[in-house]
């Protein structure tokens, strides 16, 4: 590890304790530090409840859910050779989030029923943008993908038959949720770091790796598999949440350089802090109603997905 | 049209009367409706203190929002004499955090579920089951959740206006002249 890359894990992993505890003191009823320590040593059974049954899980699923959407988008980024290759941009999630809903007419309240769809929408969604004619050029993938993305939420809307768009949210998150959905996607997390050095080799061209004797097609495959896995995940959660694969790997890249051993963990550190944060700030600004993550996150990536592209020619990851 | 309260009803009741030629038929819808307008203000009238009310509004395949005093079911809340706890300046609909409906402890529910009612109540009864915060709620502990369908219940009101304002009354002061509950 370079002096640089532990400068800044520590950092990453100071904010992250910050905001945990930040996370744990605000909402409806605000409390202090030490009445939150009062609570989880037993001395206050309304203020635990509070804490153990609604803020706790819900912190613990936002920094899952934005760990592993940050290394699917590291992971899909590597892939495609594109740095803004990320699963909420090429439609991936929203295609999953639509076949949740059809799913939902006829298999209501299934979680599995909603992953297996989740998962169904992504491999889809992606075989059809890794097929030759797309993958040759990198605008024509953020193009179609951005499409794919526009015309499954149009479709979302009119499928549901409300004016009023539904929107997502870690709101009412209960530890069931939590431990069904994310600890599974643990798995996943872990497999991401183990196959990191795999992204490294697709910078090389395919025929510097056959001759290295690794097939780059099979290490595309297992990537992509990993990234439909992680944002399945989420969308089978909580909906789709955008923006933080692409803001996360590319703010990483920028503080530690290219190496994907190293992009891969602190991307996961980096985006699970991110969304508590989002999701923090949208359970309390507007209480007793809340700002779902998803319009916080567009406020933010929006402009920085234009930035990015403006002040890069092109987007192939050199 | 907007329909979004019981007074915005009547008005195009009145307005679509006069130009269809049918004056006196809606004078009689009208009538109906301002008979159980007053039916339900002498049952709230005598009670000690006002009910707490939270008004959800399932959407199909995602989750629920809380419908304010702006939304047409928040509005028959007003009308029956309860107190909305999800209050709004402009907004018809809000997204609920859960601490707040913790921190508000409604006595009463009302579940609209108008859309796809078969899922949006299997969603419901998922949701009630499974996140603990519910069972903290007066309205939870003491059985008084109502699932709001149609005909008589919409997002917006219908001619069944007098009905619907008669059945959250009933619901939200079940006796009359005594306390309630």
């Amino acid at each position: 590890m370079t002096k640089r890359e532990a400068f800044w894990y520590t950092v990453i992993i100071l904010l992250l304790v910050i905001t945990v505890l930040i996370a744990l003191m605000v909402g409806a009823t605000p409390l202090t530090l030490s009445q939150v320590w009062q609570a989880f040593s037993g001395h206050d059974s309304n203020n635990l409840a509070t804490l153990s049954q609604i803020r706790l899980p819900r912190i613990v699923a936002s920094l899952i859910s934005g760990a592993m959407l940050a290394v699917a988008g590291a992971l899909s980024q590597a892939a495609f050779h594109n740095y803004l290759a990320d699963p909420s941009i090429l439609g991936v999630t929203n295609v999953g989030s639509f076949l949740i809903l059809i799913a939902s007419f006829f298999l209501p309240s299934l979680y599995f029923g909603k992953l297996v769809f989740a998962l169904i929408g992504g491999i889809l969604t992606l075989l059809f943008l890794t097929s030759r004619s797309i993958l040759q050029h990198s605008y024509k993938l953020i193009i179609i993908g951005v499409t794919i993305s526009l015309t499954f939420s149009g479709f979302q809307q009119l499928f549901s038959g409300e004016s009023l768009v539904s929107t997502n949210s870690f709101n009412g998150i209960t530890w069931s949720d939590t431990i069904t959905v994310f600890i599974i996607r643990l798995i996943g997390l872990a497999a991401a770091i183990l196959l990191s050095p795999w992204a490294n080799y697709l910078k090389m061209s395919n025929q510097q790796l056959e001759t290295r004797g690794i097939s780059a097609r099979l290490i595309r495959i297992c990537l992509l598999g990993l990234v439909v896995w992680l944002s399945s995940g989420v969308t089978a959660a909580v909906g789709v949440v955008p923006f933080i694969g692409i803001i996360v790997p590319n703010i990483v890249r920028f503080l530690v350089g290219r190496d994907y051993q190293t992009i891969v963990p602190l991307s996961m550190l980096m985006g699970a802090w991110l969304l508590l944060v989002a999701d923090t700030i949208g359970r309390t600004v507007i209480l007793p109603g809340e700002m779902p993550v998803a319009t916080i996150l567009t406020v933010v990536g929006g402009p920085f997905l234009i930035w990015l592209l403006w002040r890069q020619q092109f987007n192939a990851i050199k | 049209m907007d329909l979004t309260s019981v007074a915005k009803l009547k008005h195009v009741v009145t307005q679509m009367g006069h130009q269809y030629q049918r004056q006196a038929q809606a004078k009689r819808a009208i009538r109906q409706i301002n008979a159980a307008e007053k039916r339900a203000r002498q049952r709230a009238k005598d009670q000690p203190t006002k009910v707490k009310v939270l008004v959800l509004m399932g959407l199909p395949g995602a989750s629920y929002m809380a419908g304010t005093n702006h939304s047409y079911i928040g509005n028959l809340v007003v009308l029956a004499g309860g107190k909305n706890v999800f209050m709004s300046k402009n907004q018809e609909y809000i997204q609920p955090n859960d601490e707040a409906i913790k921190k508000a402890r409604p006595d009463v529910i009302l579940r609209l579920e108008h859309a796809l009612p078969e899922m949006v109540t299997a969603q419901f009864n998922q949701a009630f089951k499974t996140d603990p915060m519910w069972k903290t709620l007066p309205a939870v502990k003491n059985h008084r959740v109502y699932d709001l369908q149609e005909p008589d219940f919409d997002a917006t009101a219908n001619m069944r206006a007098a009905v619907a304002l008669q059945k959250i009354s009933r619901w939200l002061y079940p006796h009359t002249g005594g306390n309630n509950q």
